[in-house]
């Protein structure tokens, strides 16, 4: 009696022990797929940072870029300010040109004749009035 | 009545046509000293007016330069904007397929166990890197 007792008692916790098992490889199974996904996860993860780092670095290169475009640009408006103003010196200096060759003409017309040319006329007219005397 | 000899009267006439040339001369010096003044200074703004002209084209080549540096910038500038459009692409690709990647990560995670055989974990566990005859 107690040995069939003893035998049913065994099989009962065979039962149980295998349902036991059974149960933690089907969670070991959901679990490793669960790894086996999240491994995968990571992976895609790891490649999209690796791609997001890439587009950082060109984005810098454009900034770096358009930095020194900017200064260029700068450089050039700079340089356009400075030819602006040496135009306006050098039209200022030919004004300045065209007024000195005006007063130069009036200078010109009020000039007198020349001394030598004035004793001659004189002494031309003295000899006529000592003539006519 | 004060009576003049035609010899001073002479004298008199010498002496006014030396004043008056003398006058002359001097008008005539100092006109010709004004010319030249206007000359000098017309000299000098010519070439003030030169070196502005040199000056001028010096700093529009060096605008012209910049341009070119600038203009140079902007086309690179523009490649690697089309290398990052690109890159752009890429990542919208990689993010989806990141979130795919998610998404089946929490569908296994809701799972808590799968029907298996312990050959069938085995053989998971081996793809995993930790068989079961380690």
């Amino acid at each position: 009696m107690e040995s069939e007792q003893s035998a049913v008692s065994s099989k009962q916790s065979a039962v149980g022990r295998q349902r036991s098992e059974g149960s933690i490889v089907n969670a070991c199974s959901a679990t490793a797929d669960e790894l086996l996904e999240s491994r995968r996860l990571v992976g895609a993860l790891e490649t999209e940072n690796s791609a997001l780092s890439e587009r950082l670095e060109t984005e810098r290169s454009i900034s770096s870029l358009l930095t020194k475009a900017n200064e260029a640009r700068g450089a050039e408006a700079a340089a356009l300010r400075v030819a602006l103003a040496a135009k306006d010196e050098t039209i200022a200096a030919k004004d300045a040109v065209i007024e000195n060759r005006r007063e130069m003409i009036e200078a010109l017309k009020k000039k007198p004749r020349s001394p030598l040319k004035r004793i001659t006329d004189i002494l031309i007219g003295a000899a006529i009035f000592a003539v006519i005397k | 009545m004060i009576q003049i000899t035609l010899r001073q009267k002479f004298y008199i006439a010498a002496a006014l046509a030396g004043l008056i040339v003398l006058a002359a001369v001097m008008h005539s010096i100092r006109s010709q000293i004004e010319i030249n003044r206007l000359e000098r200074e017309a000299a000098a703004f010519t070439e003030t007016a030169k070196a502005s002209e040199r000056k001028a084209d010096a700093a529009q080549k060096n605008a012209e330069r910049q341009s070119e540096r600038a203009a140079y910038l902007e086309q690179q500038i523009q490649e690697i904007r089309a290398i990052a459009d690109k890159q752009d692409d890429e990542i919208k690709k990689l993010n989806s397929d990141t979130n795919t990647a998610r998404g089946r990560v929490d569908r296994t995670r809701r799972v808590r166990s799968i029907a298996t055989t312990t050959a069938e974990l085995c053989e998971k566990l081996e793809s995993l890197g930790h068989g079961c005859g380690e």
